[in-house]
């Protein structure tokens, strides 16, 4: 009983009104996430994390397959009083002050008065939000709306805290907070699933990750074991002429070994792309009964490898 | 306590997001020129019951409205904005948001039909007051209007259904009432008719009318009035025998060759049974009542509708609610199709669609039974028995059913796809 979070086939297809199939957003997916650990869920942007995890909040109901959430359907009572949940965007009411918007998400916890008044307080003091507890959350800055995001989502102090892209559209100082804030809960004890579309936002957090693409997992495993290639060697260099850098590279091919260079690229979502890309053309080839498949090694180890140049 | 979290909640969205100020300053405003510009008989009574029936019936009108509006929008906009999402997640059944916010438009909807309700009460007792000069007008004003009376149909018409009686010259009808209630401290009962005559229609019909009881002598009184409108005069309460039974007899004496006709139940007793402010007191309960209907139906729309939609539906709703007892005449009384060719066709179709039509009226509530204005503007008592009838049959059935339709859908509902 060590799974905090478990999906078994996990699949979910939109429909239109007709009844015909619009998107298949998430496809055989298999996650446990244990007690304890921070758990990445990684991939591009419509790779399916956002529908997952409305899954595992009862939000929406899996076409097929099932989802466990403290081992009982994410739609018990008992089990929502025990997820903090951070939405992609702030779903707070706009026209309550901070103060009103934490009474309010702690009276449906069935808190007492006291105890809201003592989370609000410690809350609010820990998100920053003090000097403006009082303001409509609905004038928030993004950052300040996170916070309150953040804060309602602790309320209840939840044994599972689910952040959906916590880090997406913060200046690098607010996630910077965010991962702390993180690695603190991690050492409360808490399970922490969290959604990215940045590996480099949350891999030095995460206990495992998860990477989806097009609905389905083509990896899954702690970041060391993810992100290493042991018969692969980066060689960083800056502050070198070219004419240098290809000595080197003759050098090394010399000794037959398999070389690539590449500039180091700006931003994850490049290799991403380029990742992507590559796994098309590679699909692109195959009948379309395989496309659903899992996808083979070589498209994992392709995906895999551009992640791990940073 | 949950529950609760979500009704204070909704109200405070209907007062931040000042949904509900803009119907009040209408309401306000229309009603304060009541009095300005209704047009009356002159009379101080005919003002005071055109006041109250107008601005009570707006009142009931604008409410509905309002709430159909509030309790669709602060449902689709959670729903649209998805703070729902955020509720949805945590531990909170479906159940407790629907009737959460049941709750909260319900505890608006109290509020302010006290509040305008209380202005309209004051503005009636300021318009009824005796007038310096006019005091004759002042107790015809008490005893027609600012009362409760109960309004009792002869005993033979309840069984055998509205016949019309015609009395020839010389000729006497007589009506037995039963089950008069009124207390002993009231001095007298006022009997109201109505007839229609074979001869000219501007003649003075003449009649003696009796009034008497087995063990309590009787009363004689001649009328000599026109045909065509109502009456009333008084009767001394002592001749009514203690278990509450009184003959009414008409001797038609106004000429020979002329005949009094008597349509249906147009002659009642009359007698006061409670006093004015308990009536509207009542009154306000029964718009309360169809309130709680329309925000049930408004907030079962808006669990698979949205907005304009949701609305939309509400609004036919509650015509057509106003509209059963209508509709059902329509439906029983219409002819069929005359007979022709294409008559084996057409019938059982349209007896078909009767069917359902007859069903679907059953299954709304008929809220014009419920109009508090007729009772208010003749002064007739609204008993406690109509009220509670009301509640079962409005709220607790109708309300009740349709929030456990709205709870089966909502609960079905994934939150998270957007209709
Ligand atoms: N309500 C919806 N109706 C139809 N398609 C949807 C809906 N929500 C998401 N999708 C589709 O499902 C896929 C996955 O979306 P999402 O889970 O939001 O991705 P992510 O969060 O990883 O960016 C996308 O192709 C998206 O278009
Ligand atoms: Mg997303």
């Amino acid at each position: 009983m060590d799974a905090v979070v478990e999906t078994i086939g996990l699949k979910k297809v939109f429909r239109d009104f007709w009844h015909r199939d619009k998107a298949r957003a998430v496809d055989d997916l298999n996650l446990t996430v244990r007690r304890g650990e921070v758990f990445g869920l990684l991939g591009p942007n419509g790779s399916g994390k956002t529908t997952t995890i409305k899954l595992l909040l009862g939000l929406l109901f899996p076409t097929s397959g099932t989802v466990r959430v403290f081992g009982l359907s994410p739609r018990n009572i008992s089990v929502k009083s025990r997820i903090g949940f951070l939405p992609e965007e702030s779903y707070l009411y706009k026209y309550l002050n901070a103060n009103e918007t934490m009474d309010f998400y702690g009276r449906l916890f069935g808190l007492s008065s006291s105890e809201r008044k003592i989370r609000t307080e410690k809350l609010l003091k820990m998100s920053g939000l003090m000097p403006s507890r009082r303001r409509p959350v609905g004038e928030y800055s993004k950052g300040m709306a996170r916070r309150i995001g953040l804060a309602q989502a602790l309320i209840n102090d939840p044994d599972l805290v689910i952040m959906d892209e916590p880090t997406s559209g913060l200046d690098p100082i607010g996630r910077q907070e965010v991962r702390q804030l993180v690695l603190e809960l991690k050492k409360l004890g808490k399970t922490v699933l969290i959604s990215s579309h940045l590996l480099a936002d949350v891999e030095d957090i995460c206990d495992r990750i998860a990477i989806l693409y097009a609905g389905r997992l083509i990896a899954e495993g702690s970041v060391k074991e993810l992100l290493t290639r042991k018969d692969v060697t980066h060689i960083s260099v800056s502050g070198v002429p070219r004419s240098t850098v290809e000595r080197v590279v003759n050098a090394l091919r010399d000794e037959s070994a398999k070389v690539d260079v590449n500039t180091p690229m700006s931003s994850l979502e490049e290799f991403f792309l380029s990742a992507i890309r590559d796994l098309e053309s590679a699909e692109r080839q195959k009948s379309p009964v395989e496309q659903v498949k899992i996808a083979s090694a070589d498209e994992k180890q392709s995906v895999i490898e551009r992640l791990t140049i940073d | 306590m949950k529950l609760l979290a979500i009704a204070i909640n909704t109200i405070r969205h209907v007062v931040r997001m000042k949904l509900a100020l803009v119907f009040v300053l209408f309401l306000v405003v229309v009603l304060a020129s009541v009095p300005f510009t209704l047009k009356s008989d002159g009379t101080q009574k005919g003002k005071v019951q055109i006041t109250l029936a107008y601005s009570l019936g707006l009142l009931n009108i604008v409410l509905s409205v309002l709430t159909l509006f509030l309790s669709t929008s602060t449902f689709c906009s959670d729903i649209r904005n998805k703070v729902m999402f955020t509720i949805d997640t945590k531990p909170v059944k479906r159940w407790e948001i629907l009737a959460g916010k049941w709750l909260g438009v319900m505890i608006v909807n109290t509020a302010l039909l006290l509040c305008l309700g209380g202005a309209i009460y004051g503005a009636v007792m300021y318009l009824g007051r005796p007038l310096e000069g006019r005091d004759g007008e002042h107790p015809e004003l008490m005893r027609d209007v600012l009362t409760a009376r109960v309004e009792i149909v002869p005993a033979v018409s309840r069984k055998t259904g509205r016949t019309a009686s015609v009395v020839p010259f010389r000729h006497e009808k007589e009506w037995v009432f039963e089950n008069i209630g009124c207390s002993d401290s009231e001095k007298v009962i006022t009997l109201k008719f109505r007839y229609y005559t074979s001869g000219s229609s501007d003649e003075k019909i003449s009649g003696l009318w009796t009034a008497r009881s087995e063990d309590r002598g009787f009363y004689e009184h001649v009328t000599s009035l026109p045909a065509k409108s109502f009456h009333e005069f008084r009767i001394p309460a002592s001749v009514v025998s203690p278990d509450g039974r009184l003959k009414i007899s008409f001797l038609n004496v106004s000429a020979p060759g002329v005949s009094v006709i008597f349509p249906g139940e147009d002659v009642t007793i009359l007698y006061r049974a409670g006093n004015f402010g308990g009536n509207f007191f009542r009154a306000l309960l029964l718009v309360l009542l169809r309130l709680a209907f329309i925000a049930a139906v408004a907030l079962g729309a808006s669990t698979f509708l949205t907005f304009p939609v949701a609305a939309l539906f509400s609004i036919f709703v509650l015509i057509m609610s106003l509209s059963v007892s209508s509709f059902s005449v329509l439906i029983q009384g219409s002819p069929l199709p005359e007979s022709g060719s294409s008559r084996e066709t057409v019938v059982p179709a349209a007896a078909l669609a009767r069917k359902v039509a007859a069903a679907a009226l059953k299954v709304l509530p008929d809220l014009r039974a419920y109009d508090p204005v007729p009772y208010l503007a003749g002064g007739v008592l609204i008993r406690w028995r109509r009220v509670i009838e009301g509640l079962i049959w409005v709220v607790l059935l109708r309300s009740g059913v349709t929030g456990c339709l709205a709870y089966v859908i909502f609960n079905r509902r994934e939150l998270a796809i957007m209709q």
